[in-house]
């Protein structure tokens, strides 16, 4: 139905005069419930929420009112604050020994004072620290060299194979494959392979790829990889103009990956190297582009176990990129 | 135009007012430069609706342009509709459109009655202007201009989230809480900006939706509802007897007959079931004079525009004007969200999420951000609230995009 907005107007503007020239706002509570990866609670953790509070004088927005304190023995911790407003409201949980969260909680509109929903318990999943490893890491931006020919990347060297670059080891293969009329009507295809029997891919689709932390297990499995796995970017205007377009990749997916498999005679494995790739593979096909360009974010541990736990203080990959250091940080 | 307004449609109004202006500043820049390759231009928030306008528009020779919490919709700059792309679809899932469209009344209007599809009642003669009626493609990628979407998906001013797609609140219910917040504007003894959770797309769903249209929101079209078409009044007949008091012609209860027979196109052309507005309403809009350079403000009845020997012309007069306060995005803005297309026609990532680890490295699980902030989350105009140090990386790659710190390709 059509709101009848100058019936109600006046009554809002008047409880917004009211709450105004009152001065106080309205109350946000959270309790915080903070379990390790074992669902075990985690005791005196440092804890903090906060909302937005009123900004004083000529003070810009963004500013937090906070409640601090320690999870108890249960891992329980509640905080209460006045907020001004608590749509973008948060929660911080630190222990030493583990992966600290700071993560945003939107509330809805206050009822009677009070932000929705009032004292809501979240559950906060501490990682432990374990064992992380200095590793070859890398934010990977480049062009593809070449259209319908398998081309190598190095992983150690965090470059294209020989003649395209300095690399020695393919061990990504990438073959592109695209056919171009327009920016409305295109399709292609990339491939993945291995050089090796045994290297390969393992999807690991994560729920919310925003949240903090180690977004993927400790180790690596010792099974499951596959040999190839192949990406498709399309846009076609059907005959009723509908346009559909196919774009495979996903940003929850994330991948474990093993290359440089070496094995026995009976083909058990002898060694390998593991690493993860965090998010897709991302194919940008260049319908405007003389080449096609590729993206994605890899973690490769040189010491031959299934660890994946990465080190961002220890990256093995020097190279001249200013911006390098970001790649290095991206995620433990 | 130096007056200030909170009214966010006016402000596009003026935005694309302005466009030309720049494009003539642009071109006077250009011809100064001793490499024509060097024009960067970057655009904040609203100011995006200018340089795209004036890129698309009056043809400014902008060759790298950054656009930073874009509040222009993303099918702007590209119009596919469906899963997984900017443009959502006509149904239920969609958040962009009032939720009495989609949500409140136990099913769907079909997609033909909505405002964001009437342009395509105007297929055929291709000449009408009403059939640009529409956000989507509305500055289409030009083939000069290299686009890079610096979008945060922290936003608050351009934000949303499943919580507040529920339920669209009225105006009143938006005063509220508290006008300042939601109009995103700037008190008199404040700096910086306010919080203004998700005004942008209250702006988008209150089109229509308010009595005025001085405030927020507007006054006709957008997802207001024709009171004849909606209504069935006392009297009338009703599907279990005569009609005793006024009620809502509800979703399933507009059949296929119904759209074969009573919504035919040609009945809403002249008369759409969105809010078609008052016969006195005005609507005004800034000319450019391309001879004179000048630039004129014109004002006509809206009821021009449901007139068939006059709506086509009066389209293509107030296009703007009429995409600002009548014809709400389907898409959340490019502040928000990527747009795919620009990445996929670069060959190249153009993308990027300041609230990610592209922009913001994290030293442990979360990237470094100033300690009085509630969340890490990059807000709307952080590139200049928060110290240079935390969102260096921002201009470190605007410069790096835009050649700012070696020679010019």
């Amino acid at each position: 139905m059509i709101p009848s907005s100058r019936v109600v107007l006046l009554p809002a503007l008047l409880a917004f005069s009211i709450c105004h020239l009152a001065g106080r706002d309205p109350l946000f509570r959270l309790t915080l419930h903070v379990l390790d990866e074992e669902g075990a609670p985690v005791d005196r953790a440092e804890a903090r929420i906060g909302a937005e509070r009123r900004p004083k004088g000529e003070e810009s927005g963004g500013k937090g009112v906070f409640a601090k304190g320690v999870t108890d023995e249960k891992g329980y911790f509640s905080g209460e604050v006045e907020a001004w407003s608590a749509n973008q409201a948060g929660y911080h949980v630190q222990k030493e020994g583990h992966y600290g969260v700071w993560l945003t909680f939107r509330a809805k509109d206050p009822v009677q004072g009070k932000w929705q929903p009032w004292n809501p318990t979240i559950q906060v999943l501490l990682k432990r620290i374990k064992n992380p490893v200095p590793m070859y890491a890398k934010r990977v931006e480049v062009k593809i060299p070449e259209f319908n020919k398998p081309v190598g990347y190095d992983m150690v060297q965090g470059d294209w194979v020989v003649p395209y670059g300095n690399g020695k080891m393919s061990d990504l293969i990438f073959e592109a494959d695209r056919h171009v009329q327009s920016d409305q009507e295109y399709h292609g295809k990339l491939t993945l392979r291995f050089s090796n029997i045994g290297d390969g891919l393992l999807d690991h689709e994560v729920a919310n790829p925003d949240l903090p932390g180690l977004r993927m297990p400790y180790l690596a499995p010792d099974d499951g990889y596959a040999a190839t796995k192949t990406w498709l970017e399309s846009r076609h205007t059907l005959e009723n103009g509908e346009v559909k377009i196919i774009s495979t990749a996903s940003r929850r997916m994330n991948y474990f990956i093993r290359v440089r498999t070496v094995r026995d005679k009976d083909g058990k494995i002898v060694s390998a190297l593991y690493g993860k790739i965090h998010s897709d593979f991302r194919w940008f096909i260049g319908t405007r582009a003389p080449k096609s360009g590729l993206a994605f974010n890899y973690y490769l541990n040189p010491d031959g176990t299934r660890n994946i736990e990465y080190d961002p203080t220890r990256n093995l990959l020097q190279t001249s990129n200013s911006d390098d250091s970001a790649y290095k940080s991206l995620a433990p | 135009m130096a007056n200030f307004t909170p009214n966010y449609q006016l402000n596009v109004v003026h935005a694309f007012g302005t466009a030309p202006k720049l494009a003539e500043f642009i071109t006077t820049l250009r011809d100064q430069l001793d490499n024509p390759m060097k024009v960067n231009v970057a655009g904040h928030s609203l100011g995006n609706m200018v340089v795209s306008s004036a890129i698309s528009d009056y043809q400014a020779a902008v060759n790298r342009y950054f656009l930073i919490d874009a509040a222009v919709a993303a099918e702007a700059y590209d119009g596919a509709q469906g899963n997984n792309q900017v443009v959502q679809p006509d149904d239920s899932t969609a958040f962009l459109p009032h939720t009495q469209w989609n949500k409140e009344f136990d099913g769907i209007y079909p997609s033909k009655l909505w405002p964001t599809n009437w342009h395509q009642l105007f297929k055929y003669p291709i000449s009408d202007a009403r059939q640009k009626l529409t956000w989507r493609d509305r500055f289409a990628p030009q083939v000069t201009t290299n686009y890079y979407d610096f979008h945060s998906t922290g936003e608050e001013v351009l934000g949303y989230d499943d919580a507040h797609a529920e339920y669209t609140p009225s105006l009143a219910g938006v005063l509220a809480r508290e006008l300042a917040t939601f109009l995103h504007i700037t008190r008199s003894n404040q700096k910086g900006q306010p919080n203004g959770y998700q005004s942008w797309l209250y702006q988008e769903q209150l089109k229509g939706r308010t009595t005025t249209g001085k405030i927020l929101g507007s006054n006709y079209g957008g997802w207001g509802f024709n009171i004849l078409h909606f209504k069935k009044f006392p009297g009338g007949a009703g599907v279990k007897g005569p009609v005793m008091v006024p009620t809502v012609l509800r979703p399933r209860e507009i059949t296929n007959t119904m759209l074969d027979g009573v919504f035919t196109d040609e009945v809403l052309r002249e008369d759409p079931f969105f809010l078609p507005g008052g016969f006195w309403t005005n609507v005004g809009t800034w000319l450019y004079d391309r001879d004179t350079k000048k630039i004129s403000w014109r004002s006509e009845r809206l009821s021009k525009l449901y007139a068939p020997e006059t709506g086509s012309t009066f389209a293509s007069t107030h296009r703007d004007t009429l995409l600002a306060r009548m014809i709400p995005a389907m898409s959340p803005a490019a502040g928000r969200i990527p747009v795919p297309k620009l990445s996929s026609a670069a060959g190249e990532e153009r993308n990027f999420d300041m609230n990610g680890t592209d922009i913001r490295p994290r030293i442990g699980p979360n990237p470094p951000w100033p300690a009085n902030r509630t969340t890490t989350d990059w807000r709307h105009s952080d590139l200049r609230e928060v110290a240079y140090p935390y969102v260096r990386r921002l201009y470190e790659r605007i410069a790096e995009k835009g050649f700012l710190k070696g020679d010019t390709p």
